[in-house]
């Protein structure tokens, strides 16, 4: 697809937050490719931050389209208030709540060497812009910090925010600001 | 406003996004009933061909209504119907066999979500949702809620048909578990012409206009006109 040519290209060997600009409707895809594209063909590990829906969809899909997980970590901020409860591949932390802000940062600062490890990695968000209901633009810039830092300095380390600018512009500028570098697809 | 953070995907019905704040939620669930000759079908195509035209993919499940092969005989003469959409961005699945085999609420949600997943389709419909109520074993509103909560995890706008009994103007059960309640209907106008009306009963998240709007369904498909009654 022309998102992981265009991701390959600009995302090759180099770490840092890359942006994804993509219409809502093509987040999905967008996601399912780039995964694809990290996992199988760069053999890379990383961390799945579910804050739209509950990581057992994603799972699923990845499933479906033969992309392992074994070297992915599921943080799941929706699955206890979503009224679903199904096993998934990958290993899984759960949230009680997208409404725990402080636990976000300081989760996501403890699992900093465990999920880079001193390798290669990344982090993508399902989707940014699914927290907007729960916390205000302040409360997301401090997740959104703390994201970026989960590479602990690793320079080939990658933060992924794949998110329709159009939507939510005001979320697309705080990214951009903590150093967002927008991938064009 | 209302519903203004909320994302929206294009109804592709003429006239119809202008009574809904651009369009339906993304993602959401709807539910259009109507009795027999309504323009649900036509509804329903519509919109998938809608999402063709913005780059997206769509799932069309038929279940014990009409079979795939005679219902796309029949609306092949719509204008916005392009046929080398069939089986490429459109998809169209078969639930009739699922159904009749095992009658399981589990195996036939399964069922569905293997073919989303499969495929990932950003615009899904189920023709008619209501057959299905009369045919599973075990708990019919279980499943509504279980099938509605899928459909939006997948991130996708579903278009549920639903028909209607002659002592209720919609199904209800259903209509609990959606977002959007569409009503089709016929009726008489005052100088004694049957014509077929559009309502928007309720939308979760929008401000929509209320009320009967008369609704035309042509070559070109449903357009309908707001304010004429």
């Amino acid at each position: 697809m022309a998102s992981a040519a265009a991701f390959r290209e600009a995302a090759s060997g180099a770490g840092g937050v890359l942006v994804l600009d993509v219409k809502c409707t093509q987040m999905t895809r967008v996601l399912v490719d780039i995964l694809r594209h990290l996992i199988t063909e760069r053999e890379e590990a990383g961390v799945v931050f579910s804050v739209d829906r509950p990581s057992a969809f994603l799972s699923r899909l990845l499933e479906h389209q033969g992309i392992p997980q074994d070297r992915l970590l599921y943080l799941d901020a929706v699955t206890n208030i979503s009224g679903e409860s199904f096993d998934q591949e990958g290993k899984l932390e759960l949230f009680s709540s997208p409404f725990c802000v402080n636990l976000f940062s300081e989760f996501v600062s403890c699992h900093s060497e465990k999920v880079a490890g001193g390798r290669k990695g990344f982090v993508v968000v399902d989707n940014l812009g699914a927290l907007r209901p729960y916390m205000t633009n302040p409360c997301v810039e401090r997740i959104v910090g703390a994201l970026t830092t989960l590479g602990g300095g690793d320079a080939g380390f990658k933060s992924i925010f794949v998110m329709d600018k159009g939507s939510t512009p005001e979320l697309y500028d705080i990214v951009m600001r903590l150093g967002g570098r927008e991938v064009p697809l | 406003m209302v519903g203004e953070t909320l994302e929206r995907v294009r109804s592709g019905i003429n006239g119809m996004d202008e009574m809904m704040q651009g369009g339906f939620a993304f993602p959401s669930t709807v539910l259009v009933a109507g009795s027999a000759g309504t323009g649900k079908t036509t509804f329903a195509l519509q919109f998938l061909a809608r999402g063709v035209k913005d780059g997206e993919q769509g799932i069309f499940f038929t279940t014990l209504s009409e079979p795939t092969q005679w219902m796309l005989r029949f609306v092949t003469h719509f204008s916005f119907l392009d046929k080398d959409t069939f089986g490429k961005q459109i998809r169209y699945v078969d639930l009739g066999p699922t159904l009749r085999k095992d009658r399981d609420p589990d195996k036939l949600l399964k069922f569905i979500d293997d073919n989303i997943a499969e495929y990932m389709p950003q615009r899904i419909v189920i023709d008619p949702i209501s057959v299905i109520g009369n045919m599973i074993k075990g708990d019919y509103r279980m499943f509504l809620y279980d099938l509605a909560n899928h459909l939006k995890n997948w991130r996708a706008v579903s278009i549920l048909t639903g028909e209607v009994l002659p002592q209720e103007p919609y199904p209800v059960e259903i209509s609990y578990i959606v977002d959007t309640v569409v009503l089709l209907s016929l009726g008489l106008t005052s100088e004694g012409t049957r014509r077929k009306y559009l309502e928007i009963l309720k939308m979760r998240g929008t401000q929509h206009t209320t009320g009967q709007h008369l609704m035309d369904v042509s070559r070109d498909g449903i357009t309908v006109t707001v304010g004429l009654k």
